[in-house]
């Protein structure tokens, strides 16, 4: 609406009545709106994020292309949606003849009063002196994002000079915690329904609003602060009063919103920390959180995929393991989680490898795709030899297979030594065998496919699943392509370089090897393939020795597993000590790129 | 356009109720008496206004006629014709033409235009009306002459306009009235198509000229047009060409006297022919312009194979047969798909298309020296090659034939004599003359007789055979060329190294039962070396394309395994050599690049369908494929564990294979011990050693494998030895490839038994940050520093805002604080 000119507004208020009362109705609701912007705004993006999303997906089973890997926990959304950011925060009231004085004043915090505050605090747990010591930090906490108190309370609070504004929060975020504790009566290690059953407690019905303004203006910080270090400091001690939030639900929900947010987005410290909330969120609530923390921080997660950004690969590494430690913390409920997603997975690459559709090849070939699968392996292999995730495994076997023998040539080398890696990673950790020596010796022979490789003529972009093809021609690429077959060999190798099979399991590969070094005019090349294939002989060597001793057959399932189980724990062989370097050798390398 | 339309759409004056004569009105006499009691009542029955009446509800009463044409012009011309041909111009829509006579016209031109339209819908009207055929070609003729005269005039305009008001508005007017008329023309021509051809369907015999009409049509420069002419001639002539060959009256046939009838029916059959020659050599020509490629072929393909037994049906075969490598999908499909019906129904053509189509392929491989697409020899498959046509047919079939030819005979020639009779012509020189025509017609309608069919069989197999082996040496000359000079002469051709390999290879496999036992052995020997070709090269660092890949030779041993099949191995042919390259092949094996399925096929046939096999050579293999396992996926480790179990059932002794003897126990070979890298498998000393792999396979991640593994190991100790596996290693193959993999969670809601709690206090320990206090307290302090300037900075600001708009600085201050509030 236009604004009206003077005139015309007298004339309005005299003699439309309608429009005056529009305006009035109108005035507070845009003047709340302003006011609360601030803190809305982020909470509000996202949400309009998550619902532009949302309808897209709805159906995944009437349209396999719409499946969509971070989708699925769609249905489990709309509580973590909904509240959390609708209530209003004010002050505190405080006491009668703090009151008494000249309401248009603004209070200014000196120094000499927050140190008398302090000592109150500290020696009587006085909680008066709480009210107003959080009143002033609320004020610290939220200082230059109001221009002055809002909602709630006339009273400005103004702090008067850094000194001040510093102590008031480090002792508030240090003592609140241990004060609200002493005042209730409840010990460091005290769980959550201790805090539920507080209800009864009188004293209680005094403190709730000062832990819910405390806990508030320590949430607002670690949001808005400025500075790294401040918001490090902040989420550490909020850390400690994980517990109380059990008092109020809404706070919940906008704490894992806001720990998620900073996981994700955060440096590497405040990361950190953040992820550390949400471990103890979820471990304290884990019946009611457990879930939400999961499902928000794998949507993050897979939404964080699609960025490139500098340091992304040790950010996302450190994503990964945190989140798979977070879902080892109840395997049972993420084992749920887990299947869903993976089944997605399932279904995507089925209809790639039957359909061979370009958008669905796309979709795997995708960061998102790769990264999901990467979340799940080191889930299953941090936890397969715990509990029994049978299926689990054998899905994702599948899928990992699937998606080797759907991109083929040498463009896509990296997603294939990564999906060998994930076969090598679970078959050590679960102790089953998993054939991949066709997919490395494959490797061995992408020189030579160069000429006839047409595959590929898609989008020239970077991303680390698909190498240009410029590449594919130089030398570099192609000690590339032995180095990691050898690397990844070893790794399958040393782990079966004691079973009784092992001969068997390295004669293809060593036939193939030796193919190569025939063939290869690259004498660095054929010294480092002769080499390894020296070591292995050695071991082939050795296994065939001590089963030509042994008297069991095949079918004497005991004697067979206790065959060189003593000479496995001995680490003194040459070629154990050899793939033991080539693995070390390549986790170097991995760390210095 | 619009316009028109519009007026379309107005609602029409209501009608005035039906006409009826005044003496079929019937009075009741209660309405006479109505009337005439209540005078007053009825009067205004006298005041009617009836011109007015008329005048609302449509004018004058119409003929239905004059209706139907008038509705067309205004269709047409965008206006308004009324009955005296004046012409109602609407100056605003149509600027005066300068017509051909010179004189300024509103329209005039268009109204002759329109009136020789009439004149050709009048004529055509006619034509449906009357068959009078001496009239008719008069009549179309005088439509054609103004139909032409209208093309002409139309095109005339344009220049005129041009040349005389070369004004802009009436440039654009002209090129719109162009594009209308070419879009009439080109409704005229499609409408004139319609036309035509549903008048030679209805009665081909009276209307036989009007083809000679259509193919005048589909000369027009119009390529939809000449598309849509040689489609509607496609369907016209596929249902009139009649069931037998036609056969031109010979000079002195014509010279004799012959009935009305027959003249017609000459005359009916010579235009006929005449025409569909006509057509064909139109076809022939426009199928060489890519532009008319497909719709050429397309009528090709559909023409042979409709009418297969008629005239020129050769220079069809050549056509399509010229195609059948087309780069074009779509032709190609068609050619081949075409040739394939040729062949399965022999009953129409009576064979001796197939012999012709078959020697024209053979002819087309060899001038192309083998680069044709895979197709091309595919469509030999679906040749039937009978066996029993020299015996039993020769006797009781051709008996058969016989007597129904002649009783067939009998009834036509019954039926020709009652014509003769109801015509009373009884000429003995026209019966005999009728009499060589019939034989004629059955020569060429009938099958022929056994001797004949198996003589054009020998033929169309020596063709085929030729072929095959062409192809066969062509593709051992190219690697032996290859391997010798290197890549001088390397050119793949755009269908691969050798295209017609893999469809020869099914070809003679297909039909090895029908070789001669005298080429038996040549093709032993080409197969021999073709499955051994690669390995002769392998030293040759540089890798060809020329080389036969794994699936290729596989496909060979394949064949050459087919064949002794197929003779009973009648043949005393070694087959040694390609368990040798089999042997070899499977560790030449690549997932991705050769097909598992030819694999699997080879497993089977060459070791699980045979029933003995030597101890040494299927204990080799038995380990080889057990190695395999270990290194391929589960299609592929499935389909070599299901021939491990085949082998070691039919192989009792193999199983030691699964007992730890020392040196093989008492059936170890000669070779003492295991050569895991010899080449041959008699020469492995593979009965040396024991199926370990067995164990770590009993570990593998697909349950399917583990079971089997274990079920392999346990053979020797359990009872039920007797059972044979009934899954073979092509069913496995695909039972356990990727793409059927259904991915189904097996079991939901399955509980952990094990869960577990990490004891995360030590974890937490480290992860405890030390906080620097005094860094920290710095931070604090900068912060606050920082947005305390930020906030002075806005309060300043403000303040300098207010004194512009209001003057009174006192009442400003005082109201600072509020004001910003309100702000935010």
């Amino acid at each position: 609406m236009g604004k009206l000119g003077k005139k015309a507004r007298k004339f309005a208020k005299k003699n439309l009545q309608s429009v005056e009362k529009r305006n009035r109705k109108l005035k507070p609701f845009f003047k709340k709106k302003f006011a609360k912007r601030n803190e809305r705004h982020e909470v509000e993006d996202e949400e309009e994020k998550k619902v532009e999303k949302q309808p897209k997906k709805r159906f995944p089973e009437e349209d396999h292309l719409d499946i969509c890997i971070d989708a699925v926990f769609n249905k489990d959304d709309g509580e973590v949606l909904s509240g959390g950011d609708s209530d209003t925060d004010g002050f505190l009231d405080e006491l009668v003849d703090e009151a008494d004085s000249d309401i248009t004043n603004p209070k200014v915090l000196s120094g000499s009063v927050l140190s008398s505050c302090c000592e109150l605090v500290d020696e009587q747990q006085s909680v008066e002196a709480l009210i107003s010591l959080l009143n002033w930090y609320r004020a610290a906490c939220y200082y230059g994002r109001e221009s002055s108190g809002m909602t709630g309370s006339d009273i400005q609070y103004d702090i008067e000079d850094s000194d001040t504004f510093a102590n008031v929060i480090v002792f508030v975020l240090q003592k609140a915690d241990n004060t609200f504790r002493n005042v209730l009566g409840l010990s460091d290690s005290c769980r959550k329904e201790k805090i539920l059953k507080l209800k009864n407690n009188p004293k209680w019905d005094s403190l709730k609003p000062l832990v819910n303004s405390f806990l508030r203006s320590t949430m607002h910080l670690a949001k808005q602060a400025g500075d790294l270090e401040i918001k490090v400091f902040a989420l550490t001690q909020l850390r400690v009063s994980v517990v109380f939030f059990a008092a109020f639900p809404d706070l919940l929900k906008k704490i894992i919103k806001i720990s998620v947010h900073l996981w994700v987005t955060g440096e590497v410290t405040l990361s950190q920390q953040a992820f550390l909330i949400l471990k103890d969120i979820s471990m304290v609530f884990n019946l009611e959180c457990f879930d939400t923390c999961l499902i928000n921080m794998y949507k993050a997660f897979l939404q964080d995929c699609d960025i490139p950004m500098a340091n992304s690969e040790q950010r996302l590494l450190f994503l990964r393991d945190s989140f798979v430690e977070l879902c080892s913390q109840d395997v049972q409920k993420s084992y749920a989680k887990a299947s869903v997603s993976i089944t997605q997975l399932a279904k995507l690459s089925k209809m790639a490898l039957t359909t061979k559709n370009k958008e669905a090849v796309e979709k795997i070939h995708s960061e998102q795709y790769t990264n999901c699968v990467d979340l799940w392996v080191n889930f299953i292999a941090a936890n397969v030899q715990d509990c029994d995730l049978q299926p689990l495994l054998y899905t994702i076997i599948q899928v990992i297979n699937g998606v080797a023998q759907l991109f083929i040539g040498p463009r896509y080398l990296l997603l294939r030594v990564k999906c060998i890696q994930w076969l090598n990673l679970l078959s050590c950790k679960s102790g089953i065998f998993i054939p991949i020596a066709s997919l490395v010796l494959d490797m061995l022979e992408y020189k030579t496919t160069n000429e006839a490789e047409k595959l590929g003529k898609k989008l020239e972009a970077f991303s680390t699943v698909k190498l240009p093809k410029n590449w594919l021609k130089s030398q570099n690429f192609q000690e590339q392509c032995i180095f990691s077959v050898i690397e990844l060999l070893a790794v399958h190798f040393a782990q079966w370089s004691f079973h009784i099979s092992f001969p068997e399991l390295a004669t293809i590969p060593v036939m193939r090897l030796r193919k190569f070094n025939e063939r290869s005019t690259m004498e660095g090349l054929k010294r480092v393939v002769k080499r390894f294939i020296e070591q292995v002989e050695l071991n082939i060597e050795f296994v065939q020795r001590k089963r030509d001793d042994a008297a069991f057959s095949p079918n004497d399932q005991q004697s067979t597993e206790a065959f060189l189980q003593l000479e496995k724990r001995n680490t003194n062989a040459s070629y154990t000590q050899y793939y033991q370097s080539i693995i070390d050798k390549s986790l170097g390398t991995k760390k210095k790129k | 356009m619009g316009k028109s339309s519009r007026k379309q759409k107005v609602i029409p004056p209501p009608l005035l109720p039906p006409d009826v004569p005044e003496e079929d009105i019937e009075f009741s006499d209660e309405d006479l008496k109505f009337v005439q009691e209540n005078t007053d009542y009825a009067r205004f029955v006298s005041r009617i206004d009836t011109t007015a009446i008329n005048k609302q509800c449509g004018g004058r009463v119409k003929s239905v006629e004059e209706k139907y044409e008038e509705e067309r012009s205004k269709k047409k011309t965008h206006q308004e014709e009324n009955e005296s041909n004046e012409i109602l111009v609407d100056p605003v829509d149509v600027l005066p033409v300068k017509t051909l006579d010179g004189k300024l016209h509103f329209r005039t031109v268009t109204k002759k235009s329109k009136l020789a339209e009439a004149d050709t819908d009048e004529a055509e009207q006619d034509i449906l009306e009357d068959e009078n055929i001496l009239n008719k070609s008069q009549r179309r003729a005088k439509a054609k002459k103004s139909k032409k005269e209208a093309k002409k005039q139309e095109k005339e305009w344009p220049e005129e306009i041009a040349l005389e008001e070369e004004t802009p508005q009436a440039a654009v007017l002209a090129e719109v009235k162009e594009e209308l008329s070419a879009e009439e023309m080109f409704e005229n021509s499609k409408n004139k198509l319609a036309e035509l051809g549903m008048e030679l369907l209805s009665d081909p015999e009276a209307n036989i000229k009007s083809l000679k009409e259509m193919l005048e049509i589909c000369k027009d420069e119009d390529t939809k047009i000449v598309k849509l002419g040689l489609l509607s001639l496609l369907a016209v002539f596929k249902d009139i060409i009649p069931g037998y060959r036609i056969r031109l009256p010979t000079e002195k046939e014509l010279e004799m006297k012959v009935s009305k009838e027959v003249k017609k029916t000459r005359f009916y059959e010579s235009t006929l022919l005449k025409a569909y020659k006509a057509y064909l050599q139109k076809l022939i020509i426009l199928e060489k312009l890519p532009v008319y490629n497909q719709v050429a072929t397309r009528c090709i393909c559909t023409l042979l194979e409709a009418v297969p037994h008629f005239n020129y049906r050769d220079n069809l075969l050549i056509s399509i047969v010229r195609n059948i490598s087309s780069p074009d999908e779509v032709v190609r499909r068609l050619c081949c798909s075409t040739i394939g019906s040729l062949f399965s129904n022999e009953g129409k053509h009576g064979g001796e298309l197939t012999v012709q189509a078959v020697r024209l392929i053979a002819d087309h491989v060899k001038a192309h020296n083998c680069q044709l697409h895979p197709n091309s020899i595919e469509v030999f498959m679906s040749i039937r090659f009978d066996e029993d046509i020299g015996r039993r047919d020769k006797e009781d079939a051709n008996k058969k034939k016989y007597k129904k030819n002649n009783k067939r005979n009998n009834q036509e020639e019954q039926n020709q004599v009652q014509e003769n009779e109801r015509k009373k012509s009884k000429r003995e020189m026209m019966s005999k003359i009728r009499d060589e025509v019939t034989a004629d017609h059955m020569g060429v309608t009938y099958e022929p007789d056994a001797i004949e069919r198996r003589k054009m069989q020998t033929e169309t197999l020596s063709a085929v055979f030729e072929t095959y082996f062409r192809i066969l040496r062509n593709t051992m000359y190219s690697i032996g060329e290859s391997s010798e000079e290197a890549n001088t002469t390397s050119n793949p051709g755009a269908f691969g190294s050798h295209p017609l390999l893999a469809p020869c290879l099914d070809g003679l496999a297909k039909f090895t039962q029908q070789l001669d036992l005298d080429y038996m052995g040549d093709l032993m020997n080409y197969l021999k070396k073709l499955a051994s070709s690669s390995s002769v090269s392998n030293n040759t660092k540089q890798k060809n394309s020329k080389l036969l890949t794994v699936s290729e030779r596989l496909r060979c041993c394949l064949v050459a395994f087919r064949v002794m099949r197929s003779n009973l191995n009648a043949l005393n042919v070694d087959l040694q050599d390609f368990f040798v390259q089999l042997y070899n092949l499977i560790l030449e094996y690549r997932p991705g690049r050769d097909s598992g399925i030819v694999l699997a096929e080879s497993l089977k046939i060459m070791l699980c369908d045979d029933r003995h096999q030597d101890m040494q050579k299927a204990a080799a293999f038995v380990k080889r494929l057990a190695t395999f396992a270990l290194c391929f996926g589960c299609a592929e480790s499935m389909s070599a564990l299901v021939t491990v179990k085949n082998l070691l059932q039919k192989n009792v002794k193999c199983r030691n294979l699964l007992e730890n003897d020392a040196g093989g126990g008492s059936v170890s070979g000669s070779i003492a011990k295991y050569q895991p890298y010899a080449t041959d498998p008699n020469l492995s000393g593979a009965l040396a050693t024991v199926l370990w792999e067995l164990k770590i396979l009993t570990k593998h991640y697909h349950p399917a494998i583990s079971t089997m593994a274990t079920t392999l190991s346990n053979m020797n100790t359990s009872q039920s030895q007797t059972f044979l596996s009934a899954v073979t290693p092509q069913q496995a193959f695909a039972d356990f490839s990727l793409e059927k993999e259904s991915f189904e969670p097996k079991n939901e809601s399955r509980k952990l038994n094990n869960k577990r709690k990490r004891g995360s206090s030590s974890e937490e320990a480290q992860n405890v940050l030390e906080i620097d206090m005094g860094r920290l307290n710095k931070k604090l302090k900068e912060n606050f520093t920082i947005l305390r300037d930020i906030k002075e900075d806005e309060r300043e600001r403000m303040e300098k805002k207010k004194p512009l708009k209001k003057l009174n600085n006192v009442v400003k201050k005082k109201l600072k604080n509020p004001k910003s509030k309100k702000k935010f």
